[in-house]
């Protein structure tokens, strides 16, 4: 297995495998009762649906640097977290689909390179495919722990 | 006699990402130490819901390290076999208290990256006793384990922060002042 096998290993893993952590992306957002989804707890600012839209957007934004789009970004609240009318409680079962989808899309198309990537400069940015593909595996995690307190 | 640091290019790119998640400079958001840094005790102690205190959790965030480190050393039994090994046992926390809690992770890190730094890259691959996975996993896993409870340290520290409705001895990390934690790079 090379170097990005292991790491595409890591983030199916991470997302909906046996995970060294605790609980993979897919086992907490199976588990969360419908009328928590759309909750704020307490002062938080974001919803569980939003969390589930920005991993997403990463995602999103990993295939299209892959595809080699260099002014691709995400800038504003709403490319991060959603807009309101797409975050709804009601919105949540397409989200997941969203970021399954998504999520298989990343490793589809990651099947299509070598370790000769991991050192290639994500186009438009200062780091390398090594760090974001990483990075993203680690942004789940973080993101992960917000939403099981949020869910609590 | 000390390898270079080109011979072992996996264990020195592994030992970046363990550096950037706990000190900072990280891919995803705020670091470990980003996160915890100017935490008060009263924060530390404040309980929501059946959740972990953040002292709790930077206890279980030290706790797992040293577990990771043992089986870098080559103990293969240690094991955190209880409730007060896994998260301590706080009824309540002072300032003090919280500073050893703070050492302690940090002295986990360097206890990490020095053992890390005395590895090659073929030892990631070797399978760690008394498990199925490799260290690769392993230390892969440990960085997901920290970020995974400072997600959960960053809800409850926003939290316990609005709820303690005062801002004596708050230092709020950049994090948190345009945002909730999604600095993103």
């Amino acid at each position: 297995m090379n170097l990005l096998e292991k790491i595409t290993e890591n983030l199916d893993t991470v997302f909906r495998g046996d995970a060294w952590h605790g609980p993979s992306v897919m086992e907490i957002l199976n588990s969360i009762p419908a009328e928590k989804v759309a909750q704020k707890h307490q002062l938080s600012k974001q919803t569980i649906t939003q969390h589930v839209y920005h991993l997403t957007a990463w995602r999103k934004f990993a295939l299209e640097k892959l595809n080699d789009n260099i002014h691709y970004s995400l800038e504003t609240e709403d490319d991060n977290w959603g807009k309101d009318s797409e975050t709804t409680p009601e919105c949540f079962p397409k989200l997941v689909d969203d970021l399954k989808k998504y999520h298989g899309l990343l490793l589809d198309e990651l099947e299509k390179y070598n370790d000769d990537l991991l050192t290639k400069q994500v186009p438009g940015e200062y780091y390398d495919y090594y760090k974001l593909l990483n990075g993203i595996i680690q942004h789940d995690t973080y993101h992960l722990g917000m939403i099981w307190v949020i869910w609590e | 006699m000390a390898k270079k640091a080109t011979e072992n290019l996996l264990v020195e790119r592994i030992k970046d990402l363990l550096n950037a998640s706990f000190h900072g400079g990280a891919w995803h958001g705020p670091s470990v130490l980003e996160l915890t840094k100017g935490i008060s005790a009263k924060e530390a102690a404040f309980k929501v819901a059946d959740a972990h205190t953040i002292a709790e959790l930077i206890y279980h965030i030290t706790s797992w390290r040293i577990f990771v480190l043992k089986r870098l050393q080559g103990d293969s039994t240690y094991n955190i076999e209880d409730d007060k090994k896994n998260w301590g046992n706080f009824d309540k926390i002072d300032q003090f208290e919280l500073e050893t809690l703070m050492m302690e992770m940090t002295l986990s890190q360097d206890e990490l990256i020095k053992e890390l730094e005395s590895k090659t890259d073929a030892f990631l691959e070797e399978i760690v006793p008394g498990s199925e996975y490799t260290y690769y996993t392993l230390i892969h896993g440990i960085i997901h384990h920290d970020l995974y409870h400072s997600g959960q340290i960053a809800i409850l520290k926003k939290i316990a922060k609005k709820s303690r409705n005062d801002d004596d001895d708050f230092e709020g990390s950049r994090y948190f002042e345009d945002g909730f934690g999604d600095n993103l790079i």
